[in-house]
């Protein structure tokens, strides 16, 4: 049995985001694994010993503020199951928690969870649009929206995604995210792990070791749309880069 | 003399647009090119409305001019819905002198909720009328509180003097007529006087939309912008929903709560076809009920806040509730009629619902259900954008396609270039994969529904794919 807790599933929750906690179940599924979404949000009591995956979607720039407060009561806790090994997805802008602070548009800076040396500052304009990027630990490119504010990161750290298409953390990189231990995060917003078979995949072999790709069952159509759906979409942005070039 | 010859081209550039039939904003851009203040030179009427928000700004911008030109005003709106600056500028050259005198007696213009400050810094509103703020074009408008911190600062290009009219059941809406958020930009008094409006508590009882009440009954995965206060974050309660977030919200740590609207819908009969308000002006005044029998587009909670915000827009014009109720009677929208088709034999309707709008979409699957006779419901999702294929299809995840789950839809198609990804989306419904079925090929839509498909036909789509399904469904 996988325990998934997806934190804060109202407070940030601006694109779609419970479709990465369901869709990870239906994978697990049909890898004849057994899987649970537990919810927990502002002011719950929750024991992250308890579960073995974390996913975190995206909020407002004033919703992650609250979120920030609210995660610092938990801060010993999940560092420490982070420690060992506990998995972590953070899309959008909530892998922002895991920077040293972030400062919101009126100048206030809000302390987070420390576990990263970088720091975000909100504010400006938006940052919006497609992206296709690379990362080191999957072949397969992904595909995805960046939706953020446009004053962005700042902070000298590896990031996992490098994008070919969409922008970086900031103006000066074409990278971004976090990834620390088995904690992943990108500014990449919605159903990421729907539009990405091949991070879903990634995500249930780390869970249930490298059996997943040998027993996966894929007798629902399900995996059929989402891997058409996510050629096309590979294909048009595809196009649309050698257009732009 | 640089206004004069601004003027003249936007004139000419308006007559030979209407000529060929083409734009509404290239004249006020290439006026603008050449006398960058134009706008703010104008000797502009008294009365000067704009009309902002996330949904409902064409169709109460509409009926705004008309409860004011049945009042014997002349009336200058932007009804071909161009609604950023080039736009609005296009709207009032056109009736300016060339010497700059804006003949008319009232300015109704839509402005883009992310370029109102824009036309405010020249064009200083008598009322601005915010209808509602909800996800729609996330792609653009980044979210709703990104679109709200832009209309605050609207609010404060166009000055105290504004008077704001705001939708009293939507917390985002609200906090603009209370103070700014603490969390937020700004953390001034806003200082404008606001006139409310809203769908009181007896709506939420007899509408049947139920489905719309409490946000994704069925599945609690799902969002719910109603959860946190947009001013201090804490939790909220509400007393009841009207739709989504709209409703008698408070929040349990500060008490930001709904104002008592002076403009209250008491009901609302979604059922007939056609759709009935009564207008509650001022509670205290006897014999201030008014009816409205109006056809819009079709029956909807949005109609109705249309409806109560153009009455409460045509009260800072010094119009009557009854006056502009009586003009608003059994007004026909520009375009609002049903859009009926028939499909080997079956009649269809056409429920035309903005793409990234969740929102707009429950509205028409509730709507589909409501009618309680065995369906087909098409879902043709072509293009997003007019400009590019973009891979944004999150917003399909923010919709409760779960209304469709019960026993009259007998069968969901689901068609256009994104037919994939709607079947990932169906896959995680409630909706009984059974029913289902995917034609990602436009052409072959009208045979599939003939061969594969029983009862009446709800065909889902939006604006920018409206013209590629009627071909194919030949309506």
């Amino acid at each position: 049995m996988i325990r998934i807790l997806h934190i804060y599933h109202d407070l940030m929750s601006l694109y779609g985001d419970w479709a990465n906690a369901a869709v990870l179940v239906m994978e697990l599924n049909s890898c004849g694994v057994d899987a649970v979404i537990d919810k927990k949000s502002v002011g719950d009591e929750l024991d992250f010993e308890s579960y073995d995956f974390v996913y975190i979607g995206s909020g407002t720039e004033r919703s992650l503020v609250a979120c920030i407060s609210d995660i610092m009561r938990h801060k010993a806790s999940l560092i420490g199951r982070i420690e060992e090994g506990m998995h972590v997805l953070a899309t959008g802008n909530s892998h922002e928690i895991f920077g040293m602070a972030v400062t919101d548009a009126k100048g206030g800076r809000h302390e987070a969870l420390g576990l990263l040396n970088f720091e975000t500052i909100q504010g400006g304009g938006r940052i919006t649009g497609d992206c296709v990027c690379n990362t080191a630990f999957l072949q397969e490119k992904l595909i995805g929206f960046i939706n953020r504010a446009s004053k962005g990161q700042v902070g000298d750290i590896q990031r996992p995604f490098v994008h070919e298409l969409g922008s970086g953390a900031n103006d000066e990189t074409n990278t971004e995210g976090i990834q620390y231990e088995n904690v992943l995060g990108t500014y990449m917003t919605g159903p990421v792990l729907v539009r990405n078979p091949p991070l879903l995949k990634y995500f249930a072999g780390k869970l249930i070791g490298a059996r997943a790709e040998e027993i996966a069952e894929r007798s629902i159509p399900f995996f059929t749309f989402q891997e058409d759906a996510y050629r096309k979409a590979l294909g048009e942005l595809a196009m649309r880069m050698a257009a732009a070039n | 003399m640089k206004v004069f010859i601004a003027l003249a081209v936007c004139k000419i550039l308006s007559f030979v647009g209407k000529l060929i039939g083409k734009g509404s904003s290239l004249p006020g851009q290439v006026a603008l090119k050449i006398c960058p203040d134009a706008l703010g030179r104008l000797k502009l009427p008294k009365t000067v409305i704009a009309v902002t928000g996330s949904n409902g700004k064409t169709s109460t911008a509409e009926l705004i001019a008309q409860s004011l030109n049945k009042q014997g005003l002349r009336v200058g709106w932007n009804h071909e819905g161009s609604n950023q600056t080039e736009g609005v500028a296009t709207l009032l050259f056109r009736f300016a002198t060339l010497g700059g005198i804006v003949k008319c007696d009232a300015i109704v213009m839509e402005c883009d909720e992310r370029y109102a400050r824009n036309i405010f810094e020249a064009v200083k509103p008598s009322a601005l009328l915010v209808t509602n703020l909800c996800r729609d074009q996330q792609t653009r408008n980044g979210h709703h509180e990104f679109v709200q911190d832009c209309i605050k600062a609207a609010i404060e290009a166009a000055g105290k003097k504004t008077k704001l009219v705001l939708n009293a059941d939507d917390p985002y809406v609200s906090e603009l007529g209370t103070r700014s958020s603490k969390l937020g930009v700004g953390g001034s008094e806003l200082g404008n006087d606001v006139i409310w409006f809203g769908l009181g508590k007896e709506v939420a009882k007899t509408t049947n939309l139920s489905v719309l009440h409490d946000p994704a009954p069925h599945n609690p995965c799902k969002y719910d912008d109603g959860a946190f206060c947009p001013m201090c974050k804490g939790r909220m309660t509400y007393k009841y929903r009207i739709a989504g977030h709209f409703g008698a919200f408070k929040c349990n740590s500060c008490g930001f709560g709904r104002q008592m609207p002076e403009f209250e819908v008491v009901n609302l009969d979604l059922g007939s076809g056609a759709l009935t308000i009564t207008i509650n002006a001022t509670p205290a005044i006897p014999d201030s009920e008014f009816k409205i029998r109006s056809s819009l587009c079709f029956p909807s909670l949005v109609g109705a806040y249309n409806l109560a915000a153009a009455i409460a827009v045509a009260s800072t014009a010094a119009v009557s509730a009854r006056d502009a109720a009586s003009a608003l009677d059994k007004y026909e929208m520009k375009g609002g009629r049903t859009v009926c088709f028939s499909v080997g034999g079956r009649e269809g309707v056409l429920l035309i619902s903005k793409h990234e709008n969740p929102l707009a979409y429950n509205q028409s699957l509730a709507w589909a259900v409501m009618q309680k006779k065995p369906c087909t419901v098409i879902v043709f999702v072509d293009a997003i954008s007019r400009k590019y294929y973009t891979s944004e299809t999150s917003w399909l995840w923010d919709i409760d396609f779960d209304i469709l789950a019960g026993d009259t839809v007998r069968n969901v198609v689901l068609a256009g270039r994104y037919a994939s990804e709607l079947a990932s989306r169906f896959a995680m419904s409630l909706v009984n994969q059974q029913k289902i079925g995917i034609v990602e090929d436009a052409a072959m839509l009208s045979e599939y529904v003939k061969g594969s498909t029983s009862g009446e036909i709800y065909a889902l789509t939006c604006f920018s794919d409206k013209a590629k399904l009627a071909r194919e469904l030949r309506i």
